[in-house]
């Protein structure tokens, strides 16, 4: 169904413009092993969260219109911030320490100003004027973010993880396409029995 | 025979600070350091809020005794604490922040540290 080919439009759509801002769980360039998700602060995920089909808007026969909705996991982790330099310095005095520790971030404020910074920088790609259809080449109708909720910063450990849900819908026309079934070639294969040929076994 | 207390306070002598306890340094928000025995713990049990089931956690947690600080850490304080990044003797410090509440022992005389892992700020 077409809600498929724009959920993965989507996800190619942030990937290509994330210039390394954040990662997108699908995005086909990058892999996902251990040196990769070490790194990983800022991820975003995409859903098809569901949909609906007004009876007034569609047909049995032919095509409908699929009210779609997407849910965008945005997530966020990380660490404290303090200039290191200065506190792992053994030449450092008290005083410039203690300036050290007052300009620190503690880890709860960082994450919920870095998750503020990713749900902009989602958002504007989203809805952004170039971005109408989502990145798929048919137009996407009514693309509109509604809704976005955050969820306080949660600990894990010796990080912390701030998450939030951004939902995005569109309109979509969706056709009746009958199963994608390919049925296999029947092969004729003739035995050779000694005197004479035969048609034996037929297998598909 | 000693007083109950005293006795608590030996036991936390021998278990947070004798063959079990390593180097910890707890730099106060006024930048003075003071280096005292205590023990690390690196990880703790959590629970994974997608699946509901238990997961192991990097946590460095401190055990210190309070008779052996010279400031004790109160709420809302911001203070700074390098502790080894392994039990290996010799093992290089890392630097973490306390941002979280203390966790009570008070009444018995010792406290637990759960940190944050510090990075270069940009």
């Amino acid at each position: 169904m077409r809600f498929q080919t724009v959920r993965d439009s989507l996800i190619q759509l942030l990937g290509d413009l994330s210039f390394g801002n954040f990662r997108v769980l699908g995005y086909p360039e990058h892999r996902q092993d251990s040196r990769a998700l070490s790194g990983l602060d800022r991820v975003v995920q995409v859903f098809y969260s569901g949909g609906e089909f007004p009876l007034s808007e569609g047909s049995s026969f032919g095509y409908s219109c699929h009210h779609v909705e997407f849910a965008l996991n945005l997530m966020v982790s990380g660490y404290a911030e303090c200039d290191l330099s200065v506190i792992e310095n053994s030449n450092s005095t008290p005083s410039e320490i203690r300036d050290a520790i007052a300009d620190s971030m503690i880890t709860g404020q960082k994450v919920d100003e870095s998750l503020d910074d990713l749900i902009n920088l989602v958002y504007q790609i989203i809805m952004g004027a170039d971005h109408s259809d989502l990145g798929d080449n048919d137009p996407v109708g009514s693309r509109w973010v509604n809704k976005i909720k955050k969820d306080p910063p949660v600990s894990h450990g010796d990080m912390v993880v701030a998450t939030a849900v951004m939902t995005l819908t569109c309109k979509l026309e969706e056709s009746l396409t009958g199963l994608d079934v390919t049925e296999c070639e029947s092969i004729s294969m003739e035995l050779d029995t000694g005197d004479e040929a035969q048609t034996g076994i037929e297998t598909t | 025979m000693g007083s109950l207390r005293a006795e608590i306070e030996s036991d936390l002598a021998e278990t947070l600070e004798d063959d079990f306890g390593m180097d910890v340094t707890l730099i106060d928000p006024d930048g003075n350091t003071q280096v005292v025995s205590g023990q690390v713990s690196y990880t703790t049990k959590g629970v994974d809020p997608d699946t509901g089931g238990i997961v192991i956690l990097g946590q460095t947690c401190v055990a210190v005794r309070i008779s052996s600080l010279t400031r004790v850490p109160q709420i809302k304080e911001r203070w700074v604490v390098r502790v080894p990044s392994s039990p290996v003797v010799g093992a290089a410090l890392e630097t973490y922040m306390l941002d979280e509440p203390v966790e009570h022992g008070r009444s018995i005389g010792f406290l637990r540290l759960y940190l944050r892992k510090a990075e270069q700020s940009a």
